[in-house]
């Protein structure tokens, strides 16, 4: 496994935990929440959908599809860890950013979520670019060991 | 990688940039305001969950389930589940700006048998491989 899949994955299982841990705590239906806890639940809907499933999605595609003919079989890597940096800064600063929102509108808000939206997009369109020379009909490579 | 395998993937992959993109909106909003903005919140969740995650995970499987030698049975299964899923898909995406129930209606009820058409396709190739294994 290349070493950008394990961090993926690695990073993935972390999202899984902190996620897991957010929503049951957000969404254990218990009665009188404090606002700031049910706040959590759309961070604790994204760490689970983006920062695990997609995630984790990023590193075995990086880490399986079929190689490219000549040249990096998995094309560029630096872009490939550009997209790994880009997506968890992005959800860190969401992370940091979103709770907040429900104390009100404040500046550090309106700096922080649009370059959180921002860095996330930008992943995936590095990833989207990377992977889909790789969707092709031709495996360079034999079974995998 | 199989032909239909490719369009499964390539269109989840499509699902993800485009679904993100109204996520990103969203996202904005909370810090920037953006008119309208939450109004593709429906179309998000539609576009990452089915789009994205559903697709991909039916284009993986369509390509690496034990085959036949080479040949994957009842292809025909799997080719109805991916038009019903995209055609499901537009139908959710776009109900917010059609101002009707039946888009939500009608998506919903070509997302089952969409689902039910893979499972029917997949089922016989959940074994054990030619190899054994």
């Amino acid at each position: 496994m290349p070493r950008l899949s394990r961090f993926f994955v690695k990073s993935a299982l972390l999202c899984l935990v902190l996620g897991g841990a957010m929503a049951g705590l957000a969404l254990s239906g218990a009665g009188g929440l404090p606002p700031l806890l049910l706040a959590l639940r759309p961070l604790a809907w994204h760490l689970l959908t983006v920062g695990w499933a997609t995630q984790l999605i990023f590193g075995v595609a990086f880490w399986m599809f079929p190689h490219l003919p000549g040249g990096p079989p998995r094309g560029d890597e630096r872009l490939a860890w550009l997209a790994f940096w880009t997506l968890n800064s992005g959800l860190a600063l969401r992370a940091l950013g979103e709770p907040l929102v429900t104390l009100g509108p404040m500046p550090l808000t309106a700096v922080l979520l649009p370059l959180a939206a921002t860095l996330q997009l930008a992943a995936v369109l590095l990833f989207v670019l990377l992977t889909w020379p790789g969707v092709r009909s031709l495996s360079a490579r034999h079974p995998p060991g | 990688m199989p032909k239909l395998a490719r369009w499964y993937i390539q269109t989840a992959l499509l699902y993800l940039a485009l679904g993100t993109l109204l996520g990103a909106v969203i996202l904005w909003n909370k810090g920037l305001p953006i008119a309208g903005a939450w109004r593709t919140l429906a179309s998000h969740i539609a576009l990452v969950t089915w789009g994205w995650l559903l697709l991909l995970t039916l284009g993986v499987a369509y390509w690496i389930l034990p085959c036949w030698g080479q040949e994957r049975r009842r292809v025909w299964l799997a080719g109805a589940a991916y038009i019903s899923l995209n055609v499901a898909l537009w139908l959710v995406a776009l109900a917010p700006w059609l101002r009707a129930a039946w888009p939500n209606a009608a998506g919903g009820a070509l997302q089952a048998v969409a689902c039910l058409a893979f499972a029917l396709h997949a089922w016989p190739r959940v074994r054990k491989s030619a190899y054994g294994v």
